[in-house]
């Protein structure tokens, strides 16, 4: 082999300017590793004819042997700009542009790619540029097990109960009539022609307990429970968001019974005028399809919604079979804030607490501000513990202060939710929320 | 966090943004800004917010910001106008704007800003000119249809302007702000009854629309004749150019003077008629005073309208009807009492002009200068009126202390409202 190297050498020195020789010279120099030497006529080439592909894929290639990635990247933009970059050669390209830790190029030009071949897989592209397992193949056990590492969403089998969920009776007694009742009395249903199925949306302002009150459910019928932020599902490539849905729903599937929670379901939002955004529309229809149970059946799977926008979620998740029960979750009562303060305060050093007072004190306050309440009041007392120098137990006078630092912060969501009850409430969807504001009509 | 995630965070930002839940947005956008505190996207998203809930300040400088990184983007050029726009500052707006057109000239959106700060600048043909060039780049741009209609209802080519909103509810009918435009119109118009549906209409779309919740009042109030005229006329005033509202103000003040001057000689029925024409003049100015006020307290005895005020507007229609009627019932007193109490009745009347114009709720001897000088005036108007029924001197003294007042903020009123 080498001699035939010899040859074309000698061959080259007559005849310098015969490129197609030179490049064959420097392609059989690189199948003999010698990568500087072929670099070298690589290059002669290239200064002849500046713009010849051969040679600046030949020597981006040897770039690529040497661990020299940012001159490699400079050789495929040329190309790029050539429009010379075939398939194998944009894969090297995103290669080196992850090497060199430029992602964002690198997704434009793979979205590019699987634009072209679809079913192109890459175990290194795919583990930087893509959702973890979603692409793999990866069976529904092993995957939920990824995701919960991820903390994308993770599935337990709650152990509180309907008990333990102070007041909301009314909710209590809706999640009952859908959701507990036809589990545990099929029969019953089965004799009325009633169907069982569709969902319940819960809204109202953060923090007033819609979590916790899902949870309850799947401890009330001992079902396992998933909880996904919709957020997390949305993915940027086409498609994949689509995927991630179904695969969720497949999981909750494989796990009968089992409360599916799916909170900030606004983020498919888009409510009318933003429709014209298409990609967003593809997963409104991918969710649908999954909540009719188009293909697979929904049995034993109990789906709950939670949104602080009601007004965002598409009508279209409001229709019969689907969230047909929108349900208000209020921010707790008297008597619910009284118990709520009761637990908070259950293990920290208290002194004289007249939880009744302070519930009559807040109203308006979601379980959430309860909580920063007595954070606040703790604060202060362990700054007066430090400078004492001994332990200072909380008293009622530190958590009426606390009420006059901290504000409920449901009023900013009412102040909205007001004016679409107020304005847009033609189908009394919102017609709680002006009960719950004592606004008549 | 990876550069993906990073995309995700703005992409959930912008979602946040157009939902108009402005908090949450720039909790996600804060996320990005976290690791790179000059991301350019996520700034102009936090900007973007400060800009819908009204902190213009705060906007601006979040846009200046952003031009440093990137001085060539044009977007930045636009939201700066914005600003500036907001700001009223519309020549640094025009300047900001020329840039973004300059850099990008096919975003129908810089026009129709361009043809609304023409329109600000009271120049109807240059604004209808910028919303038709805005319109050439995107017939279909739902802003430059409405800047253009605008323009050519100032410009009283009625048609073409209603052809033009038409034009604009055709292409999206579902677009709260054409609505509100359209509502405005009728009031003006003094058709309270088609801008109601307008304006009702805005609202359902868009519950949230500052605007269209304004127009809703306004149209609810012109049921009463009084407030229509005073509206309309104030709309009116508004698309003059200065001139014309100066002739308006003192003109009218001197014709008025000049006519009482020249009934001095005449004949008894004379005066009469200037006595008339002096009272509707005065009628006039201390109802487009009142009006407002007045027309909020007709409000709050409406079913719908109860629930339109804010709580601000309706202390303060309380508190000027409060005023009223107590002075009503000191003067009614006066005429069977002493003369004493109808001093007092007219002085507390008298209250509730400095009253309408007081935020509510009240921060006392706080705030600007003009609301300072407003409790200023109560203070010496109370003093005044206990004053009668004690020591004549002292009530005469304050009570021209208190007519100074009354008569100098007035006047700076009016003037002050030229400048705008």
């Amino acid at each position: 082999m080498n001699e035939i190297i010899e040859q074309l050498k000698q061959a080259l020195d007559i005849s310098p300017e015969n490129i197609p020789l030179r490049l064959h010279l420097a392609e059989m120099m690189m199948q003999q590793n010698l990568l500087a030497e072929a670099s070298d006529q690589f290059s002669q080439v290239l200064k002849r004819d500046h713009s010849n592909a051969k040679a600046l894929t030949g020597l981006s290639e040897i770039y690529i042997k040497q661990n020299k990635f940012s001159a490699a990247i400079i050789l495929f933009e040329q190309l790029q700009q050539q429009h010379a970059l075939n398939f194998d050669h944009r894969i090297k390209f995103i290669r080196c542009l992850l090497k060199e830790n430029s992602v964002a190029q690198a997704k434009e030009l793979y979205a590019q790619v699987l634009k072209e071949q679809p079913n192109f897989r890459d175990a290194e592209i795919d583990s930087a540029l893509r959702m973890p397992g979603m692409e793999t193949g990866m069976d529904a056990d092993s995957l939920l097990e990824e995701l919960s590492n991820t903390g994308n969403f993770f599935m337990e089998k709650p152990t509180v109960k309907f008990s333990d969920v102070g007041g909301m009776q009314k909710m209590k007694s809706e999640i009952s009539m859908k959701i507990i009742q036809p589990l545990k009395n099929p029969e019953l249903y089965k004799a009325f022609g009633k169907k069982i199925g569709g969902g319940i949306l819960m809204y109202g302002p953060p923090g007033c307990g819609k979590t916790f009150l899902a949870k309850a459910t799947a401890g009330e019928i001992d079902a396992k429970f998933i909880s996904i932020g919709l957020h997390d599902i949305l993915d940027m490539w086409m498609g994949n968001s689509e995927k991630n849905l179904h695969e969720v729903f497949k999981v909750a599937r494989n796990n009968t019974p089992c409360v599916l929670f799916i909170d900030e379901v606004d983020a498919l939002g888009a409510s009318r005028s933003d429709m014209r955004q298409s990609a967003m529309r593809q997963i409104i229809n991918q969710f649908l399809a999954e909540l009719d149970g188009v293909k697979d059946s929904n049995e034993g799977v109990l789906i709950l919604a939670a949104t602080n926008a009601p007004w965002s979620v598409d009508s279209a998740f409001r229709r019969p079979g689907r969230f047909d029960r929108v349900l208000f979750v209020a921010p707790p009562d008297d008597e619910s804030r009284k118990e709520i303060l009761g637990s908070i305060l259950k293990d920290k050093p208290v002194e004289k607490i007249d939880a009744a007072d302070i519930a009559k004190l807040t109203p308006g306050y979601s379980g959430a501000d309860l909580k920063a309440l007595v954070d606040i009041a703790t604060e202060s007392k362990l700054e007066e513990s430090f400078a004492k120098g001994s332990l200072q137990p909380i008293t009622q006078k530190d958590l009426i202060k606390a009420v006059k630092q901290h504000k409920a912060t449901t009023a900013e969501w009412f102040s909205t939710a007001r004016n679409y009850a107020l304005y847009a409430n033609e189908t009394g969807l919102y017609d709680e929320i002006l009960q719950y504001m004592n606004i008549k009509k | 966090m990876s550069d993906l995630s990073r995309e995700q965070y703005i992409q959930r930002a912008k979602l946040l943004l157009n939902q108009k839940r402005y908090k949450d947005a720039e909790i996600q956008a804060g996320i990005v800004l976290q690791q790179d505190p000059n991301d350019a996207q996520a700034l102009q998203i936090i900007g973007h917010c400060r800009l819908d809930t009204k902190q213009n300040d705060e906007a601006l400088t979040i846009f200046k910001q952003c031009l440093g990184t990137e001085p060539d983007d044009d977007y930045v050029h636009y939201l700066i106008a914005f600003c500036y726009y907001r700001k009223q500052e519309l020549d640094t707006a025009l300047k900001f704007l020329e840039q973004a057109i300059g850099l990008f000239p096919y975003n129908a959106g810089y026009f129709s800003l361009l043809s609304n700060i023409y329109a600000s600048q009271r120049k109807y043909a240059d604004a209808l000119h910028a919303a038709n060039q805005g319109l050439a780049v995107n017939s279909e741009d739902i802003s430059c249809l409405n800047a253009r209609s605008a323009a050519l209802f100032r410009l009283n080519k009625k048609e073409e302007a209603y052809s033009t909103i038409n034009e604009a509810l055709n292409i999206d009918p579902e677009d709260d702000f054409t609505h509100t435009n359209y509502g405005w119109h009728y009031l003006e118009k003094g058709k309270h009854k088609q801008a109601f549906e307008h304006f009702k209409e805005a609202l359902r779309i868009n519950p949230n629309s500052n605007s269209a919740k304004e127009g809703y009042k306004a149209s609810l109030k012109s049921k009463l004749p009084f407030y229509r005229w005073i509206l309309q006329y104030s709309l009116w005033m508004n698309h003059q150019n200065r001139t014309v509202r100066i002739v308006m103000i003192f003109g009218l003040w001197g014709v008025i003077r000049a006519l009482a001057w020249a009934g001095k000689g005449s004949p008894p029925w004379w005066k009469y008629v200037t006595g008339g024409i002096v009272f509707i003049y005065l009628a006039f100015v201390i109802l487009s005073w009142l009006g407002n006020s007045l027309a909020n307290l007709f409000l709050l005895t409406s079913k719908y309208g109860k629930l339109a005020l804010t709580d601000s507007e309706k202390s303060s229609a309380k508190a000027v009807g409060a005023a009223l009627l107590t002075g009503i019932i000191l003067l009614i007193c006066g005429v069977w009492l002493d003369k004493k109490f109808m001093y007092a009745g007219f002085l507390v009347c008298s209250f509730s002009i400095p009253l309408s114009f007081i935020d509510f709720p009240v921060k006392w001897f706080k705030g600007s200068g003009r609301q300072v000088t407003a409790h200023i005036m109560i203070l010496l108007g109370i003093i005044t009126s206990i004053m009668i029924f004690f020591n004549d001197d002292t009530a005469l003294f304050f009570g021209i202390l208190y007519f100074v007042f009354f008569v100098g903020y007035m006047w700076s009123g009016s003037i002050s409202s030229l400048r705008k």
